[in-house]
């Protein structure tokens, strides 16, 4: 498996318009599984035997919105800018725009019963049959789903990073949002995430839209304190 | 792998040629390169994303006689995200020249049968080959005999994909042994919430058709285990919870309790349903939960409607009203199963090139259907000086309408109709024209079930009203109009069909004399006549007052929303975006405070000389600026139907949008 930088087109063809021809889509499923490795690679603990051990997929989510939503992800540094009074979350979401992140990085997710969702079955099955990533089986009662990154993983991203070094903006994208992040649970960065009107009022089944407007207005407010 | 050195001076070796496919994407020219050659090649690109765009390219050159093996190559060797790739690409309706179906069939049915290889390649290589066999009757039966050797013992998750596509295919192709097999997945632990749901729905069938009580008890009795079962398996299976909401009432109603808890199980199969609606709807980011392309607009639709219409029981307190709530269980229930297990495949010019749609029976839905029209007529024409005996005849009709919704063999003689019984009562001048708008309704529902017609004009529609405020922004509009939008698209493709022979009632399409042509009444009665017998009959109202300050041809209204319809006819050759610059005004003037769409019919009767375009090209969605007359009106789009209907049976839906209001816009444009 290789890797391919990502952007808001598709990989290879647009999209095509219900009722319209079809038209080739080849490169989603690929480009969620990379983008889902190192999601789950960066974001893992220790475990035994030489493993890593990633907690739940809802935090898995979690994550790959603030990933997929630059926009998103900025206001947040932003937040921390303002908290914290850290000048790199006021740098680092300045950068997102210089770089037009949110129009070129933006990859839409749907607005479902528990916040942004994407099935990752597929990706997922991806990952686990090149044998980078196994899923735990669940126990009795237990309703999350953790994942066993395996070692091969971070040899493969290795890899592919020298192979295609623009691959390494995942790396730097999964580095900067866990320092958001860290460990904690999916429920509570979902709660986080809830706070946005737009993504708490989107409709069921719809896109959470984007909140660049706003976004920029407020690093623009920042920038000219 | 072909070495270059076996190629021919001067010609290209097959590696490069693979790589220049690549390259340029397109249909390179593949010279005189040998097929075996060029399948070798091939095989040495078939992994990944690279794997998965040389099988495109393959699969759309020109010259198929010379990729057919090169093709089956990939096919043999794709890894699981190649596969995947494949499998969503055609699931998406990629298309395969039909002579390359059979082998690749074969090919995907052996990659799918490989226990020695990763589930995730197996499960989407079974796809794929079930996507092939939706066309190719033999392959389908090698399918069949594959699913048939399934061994619980083999991969669960693999298993899990395997029961969806026995599902599908036990939907097509009814049949005790394949049943047997789905029985014996649900007790494999990774696979049993999709066989249970699969059986579910295979139960559902057979009490949808049952034709005495007992069976339709047992068998709806059944599908609401199968179904429970599903959601004991899983976190959340919103299908299958729904399906069990639906089918405790019907078994409620069949077993007679019937006691004053329906409000409460009216809302909660509302609720689900709109919730479920909620997850059918197509996104930009497809999520694959589908293993092949199904009618998912028309299954939304359905399942709205249902809740629409169990909405609109106003007594929910009496027997009469669980009576009802079972008849638009059962018409519903049926439509909502055709839809959800017919599978489409699309041409290369993005139409339908061919719809698989399930075995069903539906005649007792369509038998209800064509009660609710006689019932109507009678109600219309009671106290008539034909017609002495009203009250005696509806109580006939309500008589027949319990049989059928009890499942109960009615007093008709073997074979039947109960309508047609019930007709033989009336005078014999009047028989006819009741028959013929019955018969005329049959049409109706003979179009939804084998036509790709309503498929198609449905769909594109909707995905053309997404862009309207009222309908991208509120849950509860969204599930009106697309409900409106699905009766409006059978009015305008039956009367697309029907013959004077047929319904005399559509004698005014054929009205081609230009000193007496047909009026905008015409259009009119036939339209609410069809409306009458329609899922709209109880929520609109012709000639009514109620909005805008005019009168509106007819109105529709559900909880708070109302629309309208408004009638015109029309002389000179206008085009589909003249007839909304000239009308479309007028129709949206009745939505200033009420949703922003509307719609409008015109009588087409500019004389084409009989030309009668594809009704696909009549239907289309036009979106417009204008000034609003009041400032402080938020609203930023209208949205307008306009249907147009001539002498040469032209029929044409348009649809406008007003866009946001802004003060120093003066113009009315696209």
């Amino acid at each position: 498996m290789d890797g391919q930088p990502e952007t808001t087109t598709s990989p290879d063809a647009t999209r095509p318009a219900r009722g319209g021809p079809a038209k080739p889509q080849i490169g989603f499923h690929h480009r969620d599984a990379v983008r889902l490795l190192y999601i789950l690679a960066l974001g893992s603990e220790e475990a035994a035997h030489d493993s890593r051990i990633f907690r739940g997929e809802k935090r898995a989510m979690a994550i790959d919105f603030l990933v997929r939503y630059p926009d998103y992800l900025a206001d947040e540094l932003l937040t921390r800018f303002e908290t914290e009074g850290d000048p790199a979350g006021l740098d680092a979401a300045s950068d997102i725009f210089d770089a037009d992140e949110p129009d070129l990085r933006t990859v839409a997710m749907v607005r479902w019963r528990r916040g942004a969702f994407q099935n990752i079955e597929m990706p997922l099955s991806i990952l686990a049959a090149h044998g980078l990533v196994r899923p735990l089986k669940q126990t009795a009662g237990q309703r999350r789903h953790d994942f066993i990154v395996l070692p091969a993983a971070f040899a493969f991203i290795e890899r592919i990073e020298r192979e295609q070094p623009s691959l390494g903006w995942y790396r730097s994208r999964v580095e900067l949002v866990m320092t958001l992040t860290g460990f904690r649970s999916g429920s509570d960065l979902k709660g986080d995430q809830y706070l946005h009107p737009e993504y708490r009022d989107a409709r069921h089944g719809t896109e959470i839209p984007s909140i660049k407007e706003r976004v920029l207005a407020r690093l623009r407010s920042l920038r000219g304190r | 792998m072909a070495s270059d050195s076996f190629s021919e001076p001067g010609s290209v070796a097959p590696s490069d040629l693979i790589r220049r496919l690549l390259d340029d994407g397109d249909a390179q020219d593949l010279g005189d390169i040998p097929v075996d050659e060029l399948a070798a090649a091939a095989a040495d690109h078939a992994a990944e994303v690279e794997g998965a765009r040389l099988f495109v390219i393959l699969a759309e050159h020109p010259r198929a006689e010379a990729t057919t093996k090169a093709l089956v190559a990939v096919a043999e060797n794709a890894d699981v995200l190649a596969m995947m790739e494949i499998a969503s690409w055609l699931g998406r309706g990629g298309q395969v020249p039909p002579t390359h179906r059979q082998g690749l069939g074969r090919v995907f049915l052996e990659r799918a049968a490989d226990r020695s290889a990763h589930y995730g390649t197996r499960s989407q290589a079974l796809k794929a080959a079930m996507i092939m066999a939706q066309s190719e009757r033999s392959l389908l039966r090698r399918l069949q005999a594959d699913l048939l050797d399934l061994d619980p013992s083999d991969d669960g998750i693999y298993l899990r994909h395997a029961a969806r596509v026995a599902g599908a295919v036990l939907a097509h192709e009814p049949a005790d042994d394949l049943r047997h097999k789905l029985t014996e997945l649900a007790d494999v632990e990774d696979a049993e919430d999709e066989a249970a749901v699969e059986l579910g729905l295979d139960a559902l069938r057979t009490g949808l058709g049952a034709t005495t009580p007992k069976t339709a008890l047992d068998a709806f009795g059944r599908a609401r285990g199968w179904f429970a079962r599903a959601e004991d398996a899983t976190e959340t299976r919103l299908d299958a919870r729904l399906y069990r909401n639906c089918l405790d009432m019907l078994v409620a109603f069949q077993e007679g309790r019937t006691g004053e808890d329906l409000p409460e199980r009216i809302d909660t199969v509302t609720r689900s349903a709109f919730e479920y609606t909620a997850y059918l709807t197509v996104n930009d980011r497809e999520p694959e939960t589908s293993s092949w392309l199904t009618a998912k607009d028309l299954e939304r639709v359905h399942w709205t409607s249902l809740a629409l219409r169990l909405g609109a029981v106003t007594d929910k307190i009496s027997r009469s009203a669980w009576l009802k709530v079972a008849a638009v269980m059962e018409e519903e229930l049926l439509s909502v199963y055709a839809a959800s297990r017919t599978m489409f495949r699309r041409g290369s010019d993005g139409g339908l090139e061919q719809v698989v749609r399930p075995m069903i029976v539906g005649a007792m839905q369509r038998e209800l259907r064509s009660l609710d029209i006689l019932e109507h007529w009678i109600e219309e024409n009671a106290g008539s000086a034909y017609l002495p005996e009203a009250m005696s005849l509806g109580d006939l009709v309500g008589q027949a309408r319990v049989d059928l919704v009890t499942h109960r063999p009615s007093g008709a003689a073997d074979g039947s109709s109960p309508t047609a019984a019930i007709i033989e009562h009336l005078p014999a001048q009047v028989r006819e024209t009741v028959s013929a708008r019955i018969e005329a309704d049959a049409v109706i529902l003979y179009d939804e079930t084998v036509s790709r017609t309503v498929d198609e004009v449905l769909g594109t529609a909707l995905a053309a009203l997404a862009g309207n405020v009222d309908y991208g922004g509120r849950e509860d509009v969204r599930s009106f109009v697309d409900v409106l939008l699905l009766e409006v698209t059978r009015f305008v493709v039956s009367r697309y069909n029907l013959s004077k022979a047929t319904y005399p009632g559509v004698a005014y399409l054929f009205n081609r004399d230009a000193d007496n042509p047909p009026l905008e009444a015409d259009l009119q009665h036939d339209f609410v006549n069809f409306l009458m017998g329609s899922r709209l009959a109880e929520i609109c109202r012709p000639e009514a007052r109620d909005l805008g300050g005019g009168r509106v041809d007819v109105l529709f209204t559900y909880r708070w929303m109302k629309t309208t319809s408004e009638l015109k006819r029309s002389f000179p050759k206008l085009t589909l975006s003249d007839l909304v610059d000239r009308y479309g005004p007028q129709a949206i003037s009745y939505q200033g405070t009420n949703i922003a769409l509307s719609m409008l019919m015109v009588l087409d009767l500019h004389d084409r000389a009989g030309a009668q375009p594809d009704i696909r090209d009549q239907i289309g969605v036009h979106h417009r600026t204008r000034l609003c007359e009041n400032e402080d009106t938020l609203r930023d789009r209208r949205t307008i139907f306009c249907l147009t209907r001539s002498p040469t049976r032209k029929a044409v839906m348009l649809m406008a949008a007003m866009r946001p209001f802004r003060r120093f816009t003066q113009r009315l444009g696209e």
